[in-house]
């Protein structure tokens, strides 16, 4: 073969050479097939459960939250009518980041970019009508997590669910918050100590409730690549199961409640081959690392959704079909959950019709594409198959590496993992500018003139900002004031002494505390974390 | 001593919003570019922002501001930034901020405004011709 007819060297986003052709012998070179199994055997590649989708379709959670907790009530309403399946919790900033609606830094910022919570009042008006049993909640929430899963079961608990049996998710991942999204509060060592404290109170009192849901997902959108998006988020995982079990529970008492939120956009293959070779490869580590023996301790659940990242302010209608794709990857990769980033994301909250879109978009799968019939379809292709060995190999070098250099919380706190990854972002944007990146609209098949799309922008009402600090002025009037000052002065002790502090904290929510109040109590115990900032 | 400087520019991240991918870029390509670059850190107040630029003698204040809130934090800044006896230096904004909301921030005193998408060498040139 001449060189001028040899194709030209294509390298995928996580660095793995792309050949023109496979066939059986790059399986056999790469592994072969010993790590592929069956659905709901280990290792899991092809999925955690035997019959994955033809038992039950993913769960559909579009993520949503704006205003006040009444605003937000009636659009999870006009979801649910709508055939979504679960609920995916957006809060405002200030809630994130654990400050009252009535703090000078929330100024401006209350119900802005998700649903304002100040105490369990919120909670009680967010949920109304909404039957727990069956629509299962998510909470996007980091920084505040441990609050808001204690206003969450307090609420529950208060509508006479039984909480040995309530299901959800808090997203309570503070270590991605540290990589990219931002919203941590205290330093990174309680931060941790926060997250074991909820694990562990769940695994005794609410164990079916998912504490955690660790997130590559966010570590992608600030510049990772999709191995590094995995490794890491495994190497955090890692982290919260290490400080789970120095507390002395075994790992089968809380694994099986780990779970991720996984981002998908690029490569189709590479996607579905991440999915496939981190189910294997987390099993791995559960079995041989934690020596977990059951085998739900060993699934990597996860959510897996169509992100931010691949979307375009440019010609923002062809985000639906990004969107489709995503959607696509997500179902062929035995997603537990889907959601997507709606076509108008890079202007606004999304509008109704954006969120209806992306619904029917996964529902179009269920119901008229085929893609809950048979489990896990692209096994057995010789490229899949090589790439989800290959990638098992890049994402398992990337924890080594990770585990070698001192370890991913040492050098999350040192901010060299933010570094690394606003390097590779900052060179990813240089690539797209140059056009060597190809992005539709952004360096070709550009619209001039075509920038700026008309789409509805969702209005920021002062107005539900207002009603958000009188309902948070009332329930201050309403409320025993000593059974406050009592639970908080609680759960301070318990942070300082280094007690589990969520039992307190399900006493202050319940008497009315409030976030920031409850930040505070913690804050003097913990102190406030310093961001490094670091090129 | 006489030798000039390079152009100093102090970026910050107002308010609440952690979305500091855009910041980190810009950042990056402003360095590239041989600017000086101060680079706050998340959570910064008006105040906190004014002085940062003050201790700094900052030629440049470039804000990145990706969760909706830029006209009242801009409202509240551009008074601290004059008190600061920074009136005169070049301040510009970039990240996600809706075509209806670029006029009054411009007539706020963000004389470069980048939304969303904007090009780095854009960017570049734009302080390049601009910085007082």
């Amino acid at each position: 073969m001449s060189d001028s007819s040899r194709p030209k060297p294509v390298v995928n986003e996580s660095g793995i050479e792309v050949q023109a052709l496979y066939g059986p012998a790059d399986v056999e070179r790469t592994g072969g097939y010993s790590l592929v199994g069956q659905p709901g055997e280990y290792p899991f590649t092809r999925g955690i459960h035997p019959l994955m989708y033809r038992k039950q379709p993913w769960t559909m959670r579009q993520y949503t939250g704006f205003g006040n907790a009444a605003d937000t009530n009636r659009r999870f309403r006009y979801l649910i009518e709508n055939g979504q399946t679960g609920l995916n919790v957006a809060f405002d900033l200030p809630t994130q980041c654990g400050l009252d609606s009535d703090d000078s830094a929330a100024e401006g910022e209350v119900g802005r970019v998700g649903m304002a919570v100040d105490t369990l009042h919120d909670f009680e008006v967010a949920f109304a009508g909404i039957d727990l049993d069956k629509i299962t909640v998510s909470l996007t929430i980091n920084g505040a997590a441990p609050q808001l899963i204690a206003m969450y079961l307090a609420m529950a608990e208060g509508l006479g669910y039984d909480i040995k049996k309530l299901r959800g998710t808090a997203q309570n991942d503070i270590l991605k918050e540290f990589i990219g999204r931002g919203t941590w509060i205290y330093p990174v060592k309680p931060s941790i100590r926060l997250v074991g404290d909820t694990i562990e109170y769940c695994a005794h009192h609410a164990p079916k409730y998912s504490p955690v849901s660790v997130c590559g997902y966010h570590i992608r959108e600030s510049g990772a690549d999709p191995a590094q998006e995995m490794a890491y988020a495994f190497c955090i995982a890692r982290a919260y199961a290490d400080e789970v079990v120095r507390r002395g529970l075994s790992i089968d008492e809380f694994a099986g409640r780990l779970s991720f939120n996984f981002n998908i956009f690029g490569n189709i293959f590479e996607q579905v081959a991440k999915f496939r070779a981190g189910r294997g490869l987390w099993a791995s580590i559960m079995r041989d690392e934690y020596h977990a023996t059951k085998p739900g301790s060993m699934w990597m659940r996860m959510i897996a959704g169509g992100g931010g990242g691949g979307l375009t302010l440019e010609q923002p209608e062809v985000n639906i079909v990004r969107g489709a794709y995503y959607a696509l990857i997500s179902a062929l990769s035995g997603a537990q959950t889907m959601a997507l980033c709606c076509y108008d994301e890079a202007y606004t909250i999304p509008s109704e019709y954006a969120q209806r879109i992306s619904l029917r978009t996964m529902q179009l799968l269920v119901e008229e594409m085929g893609l809950t019939e048979t489990v896990d379809p692209l096994a057995g292709s010789w490229y899949v198959e090589t790439l989800t060995n290959q990638m098992r190999d890049r994402i398992g070098a990337i924890i080594a590496e990770t585990d070698a250099n001192g370890g991913i919380v040492q050098q999350i706190a040192s901010g060299e993992i933010q570094a690394r990854i606003s390097a590779q972002a900052y060179r990813m944007v240089r690539a797209k500018e140059s056009g060597e990146f190809r992005k539709i609209g952004v360096n070709c098949y550009r619209q001039e003139g075509e920038q700026y799309a008309e789409v509805e922008l969702h209005p920021y009402r002062e107005a539900d900002a207002q009603a958000q600090l009188a309902n948070l002025n009332a329930v201050r009037a309403r409320r025993d004031a000593p059974r406050v000052t009592r639970t908080l002065a609680a759960l301070k002790t318990a942070a300082v002494r280094g007690e589990n502090v969520m039992p307190a904290m399900l006493d202050a929510v319940k008497a009315y505390a409030t976030v920031g109040e409850i930040t505070r109590e913690l804050a003097q115990a913990f102190g406030r974390y310093q961001e490094p900032v670091r090129f | 001593m006489n030798q000039k400087r390079p152009i100093r520019i102090v970026l910050g991240k107002p308010g609440l919003d952690g979305h500091d991918h855009g910041a980190k870029v810009v950042a990056r390509a402003l360095m590239d570019a041989g600017f000086e670059v101060i680079y706050t850190g998340l959570r910064q107040t008006p105040t906190s922002i004014a002085k940062i630029a003050r201790d700094n003698d900052a030629d440049v204040v470039a804000l990145s501001s990706m969760a909706g809130s830029h006209l009242e934090f801009c409202r509240k800044l551009k008074p601290m930034l004059e008190q600061s006896g920074l009136g005169n230096r070049l301040w510009i904004i970039g990240g996600n901020l809706p075509r209806t909301d670029h006029a009054n921030l411009r007539a706020l005193g963000f004389k470069g405004v980048f939304p969303s998408s904007s090009r780095l060498a854009d960017i570049v040139a734009f302080v390049e011709a601009n910085v007082p």
